[in-house]
């Protein structure tokens, strides 16, 4: 299943909408009852003009939560090192996978340089070593980030194993493109679409209202 | 510029975030000095003229470096931030550059090796208005987020007592209000009588110095030698450490089969005027902690997942990061709506939640010394850790200006309260965990102890309670009160204690009938035995009173 938008907002607000309307109810191993969707893509195209910034602006005007600053979003996927009271952070494993790696830099952008039609150029955020441990709640969402140039412009494809809507979707897309510019600059390419497939995108049963208001909203 | 006052530079220079108490100072800038001043306080001979003699040279190199303080002070280099217990001030480093410029050539070129930063503050976003009307305030201001408030440790992380005492000297700065020792009694059968007494009496000194607690959590199921605990009980209750609480872990059962060390607990602690709290290890596993502020635990849940996944490769664990206080009464004297306090209890969550954000994100700097010491487990250490909104004077009861038609009691409107922090709280770590910051976040409600700040709270509307004997427990009017205070214990997550004042000229076996009843009878996890007398209360129609 699938659904595609060239405006970050309306883009968001259809996933819900359809998770809300086809999504199978159940209850999660915490007793949060969600409504649920597996392996569904969520595209957006030409994101230079679909204003990811828009889903966190939705969400702020409602004050009912703290989320996180822009700044604090793209310094939590390039901030390299990793304060050691985290479990992980998006930086530390995209810039120092292992304590080691800099997927990015050392990878990414050298190998599109040189073949901007290889298929290889993925970065894992995921870390079997440290994550898959059956006690280990606290595990990456975004497994792997595909990056790929076709038609002079790059396409980023991104895994999320466990994709709430209401909340993280939106600094999701905000942070995938940021990351998406980063390379594209890097490699003097143009911004093509990115493809979010959600391995299991979901609303819990708190937010199904105020995912409702925001699709009355936007749509 | 005088050596001494370069000595002190260097060291705000070391950690120019960091606030300094002139204890920290004495013991950083004479180390020497004050290492032999310790050892005459301390001699083994337990001489109590070497001891006098050693106080005074410990009161000499106070008087020396305050000296030098205050005309680094009056130069505007450091900036008092607070005054403490007996007269002890709190320093920190002025940033202001235009000082520093105006300090002579030798000075500077000590400044020029410092990274001066600002002390580190979060301010109470959203709660400024409540903050100047004293209706809410953060425990240990300075050190909000530069300091965790609680933490426990393993007696069994080092071999011996003196390694242990040398591990606690590392963690003082890292906290602000009580460190406790888990499993205690296996130093207490292992170690020698003479060298525990002089752990709790170097331990209780420093306690002081700092405006800090430690507890020493002892479980009477593993006690393996009741003779030596007597005797430590014995030691302990003549010490009579102000600053050390010694928490003993039983149920019925255990009670009965140490009924001979319970009887000399009692005789020794009710002499020296001594509380005995008592945890009820039928109803809590994880230990419980007495400090300035409050009691604290752990969720039974994490606990066990501590004891199963990482116990032994920490230190312990941390158990409650950073504290706001709210004055109820002073609240609803002046605002009275409840919409309005559910409000307030909202903004309050948001900047618990902006300054545990702003802790972690400095947890290298704030926590260098435990970071180092859960090496390579830092996370795991943090990973059961609360930040607290401690109520005072709370019984609506008290309040006849509210309306109480929408709640019926407190208990009704705190539980509905604690239930939107709840949610609140699981949307900030969806939130964070979400953005690929996993955060731990979980805001719990729980009673403020007076002594956190006596000056800031409003006088105490609610009630203390004598007990005469077991009889007691019938009344219908104390049955009511701990009922209540049941619930309020399960509302609080048990992060409450039960306090008992009692009266005096009692047989030892009235006491330990008094305990069983307690612990076979209330849903009240901890609960403490105070011996000091009230004044002007005693009869049992007043059993209860303000």
């Amino acid at each position: 299943m699938d659904i595609r938008e060239s405006d970050a907002a309306r883009l968001w607000c259809k996933a819900m909408e359809l998770v809300l309307r086809e999504g199978f109810e159940y209850k999660d191993n915490e007793g949060r009852v969600c409504k649920e969707l597996l392996n569904l893509q969520i595209v957006l195209e030409n994101p230079l003009g679909a204003d990811v910034e828009k889903p966190i602006k939705l969400i702020n005007e409602s004050k009912k939560w703290v989320y996180p600053s822009k700044e604090e979003l793209v310094n939590i996927v390039f901030k390299e090192v990793q304060a050691p009271i985290y479990d992980y952070t998006y930086g530390g494993r995209i810039f120092n996978f292992a304590d080691e790696f800099d997927q990015l830099n050392n990878f990414i952008i050298p190998l599109l340089k040189q073949d901007s039609y290889s298929r290889r150029a993925t970065l894992v955020i995921y870390d079997p070593v440290s994550d898959s441990s059956i006690s280990n709640r606290n595990t990456p969402g975004i497994i792997y980030v595909q990056f790929r140039v076709r038609q002079g412009k790059l396409l980023l494809t991104a895994a999320i194993r466990s994709n709430d809507l209401f909340f993280g979707w939106p600094s999701n897309i905000f942070q995938l493109f940021s990351l998406q510019k980063y390379v594209a600059e890097h490699l003097g390419k143009g911004i093509g679409d990115i493809t979010i497939i959600a391995n299991s995108a979901h609303l819990f049963q708190e937010r199904f209202k105020n995912a409702e208001e925001l699709i009355a909203k936007v749509l | 510029m005088h050596p001494t006052e370069q000595k002190i530079i260097q060291k705000f220079g070391s950690d120019p975030a960091r606030e300094f108490s002139t204890n920290d100072l004495v013991r950083l800038v004479f180390s020497g000095e004050y290492e032999e001043a310790r050892k005459y306080i301390y001699n083994e001979q337990n001489d109590k003229s070497i001891t006098l003699l050693g106080k005074r040279k410990k009161a000499r190199l106070h008087r020396k470096l305050l000296y030098y303080l205050s005309r680094l002070e009056q130069e505007g280099l450091l900036r008092v931030t607070r005054t403490e217990g007996r007269g002890e001030k709190f320093f920190v480093l002025n940033a202001d550059k235009e000082v520093i410029t105006k300090r002579d050539k030798a000075l500077r070129s000590v400044l020029s090796t410092i990274n001066i930063k600002e002390t580190s503050d979060v301010s109470l976003f959203g709660l400024e208005s409540y903050e100047e009307s004293k209706m809410v305030k953060r425990y240990d201001s300075q050190n909000w987020i530069n300091r965790i408030n609680s933490l426990v440790i393993e007696s069994s992380i080092r071999n011996d007592i003196n390694s242990l005492y040398q591990l606690i000297t590392e963690i003082y700065p890292s906290y602000n209000d009580v460190l406790g020792i888990n499993g205690f009694e296996e130093k207490v059968s292992s170690e020698d009588l003479q060298d525990l007494r002089a752990f709790i009496k170097k331990c209780d000194i420093d306690m002081r110095d700092y405006n800090k607690y430690l507890n020493i959590i002892i479980d009477l199921s593993k006690v393996k030698d009741s003779v030596k605990l007597t005797d430590f009980v014995e030691s302990f209750a003549s010490i009579k450490p102000s600053k050390i609480y010694i928490i003993f872990q039983a149920n019925s059962r255990t009670i009965s089969g140490h009924t001979r060390f319970i009887k000399q607990l009692i005789k020794h602690f009710a002499e020296s005027k001594i509380r005995i709290n008592m945890q009820n290890k039928d109803l809590k596993e994880a230990p419980y902690m007495i400090g300035r502020a409050g009691a604290y635990t752990f969720s039974e849940e994490e606990w066990a997942a501590y004891n199963e996944e990482f116990k032994g490769k920490t230190i312990g664990l941390c158990c409650s990061e950073t504290s706001l206080y709210i004055d109820v009464h002073r609240f609803f004297r002046e605002r009275k709506s409840f919409t309005e306090f559910r409000d307030f209890l909202g903004k309050a969550a948001k900047a618990l939640l902006m300054a545990s954000t702003a802790q972690r994100k400095k947890s290298d700097v704030f926590f260098k010394t435990i970071n180092q010491l859960n090496k390579g487990h830092q996370n795991k250490f943090f990973a059961y850790s609360f930040s607290f909104i401690r109520l005072w004077n709370y019984d609506l009861s008290q309040f006849p200006e509210a309306n109480t038609e929408e709640y019926k009691n407190f208990e009704t409107l705190i539980k509905s309260c604690a239930e939107d922090l709840d949610e609140f709280c699981k949307s900030e770590e969806t939130i964070f965990k979400s953005c690929g910051i996993p955060i731990r976040f979980k805001v719990l409600l729980s009673s403020a102890f007076r002594r956190f700040d006596p000056e800031f709270l409003s006088p105490r509307k609610y009630k203390k309670v004598t007990v005469r004997g077991i009889h007691d427990f019938q009344e219908p009017g104390l049955l009511e009160y701990l009922r209540r205070r049941e619930e309020l214990m399960a509302i609080f997550r048990h992060n409450d204690r039960v306090r008992f004042f009692r009266a005096p000229n009692f047989l030892y076996e009235e006491v330990i009938s008094e305990f069983n009843f307690l612990l076979n009878g209330f849903n009240i996890p901890l609960f403490s035995y105070d011996f000091k007398p009230r004044i002007g209360e005693l009869t049992l129609d007043s059993f209860i009173d303000e």
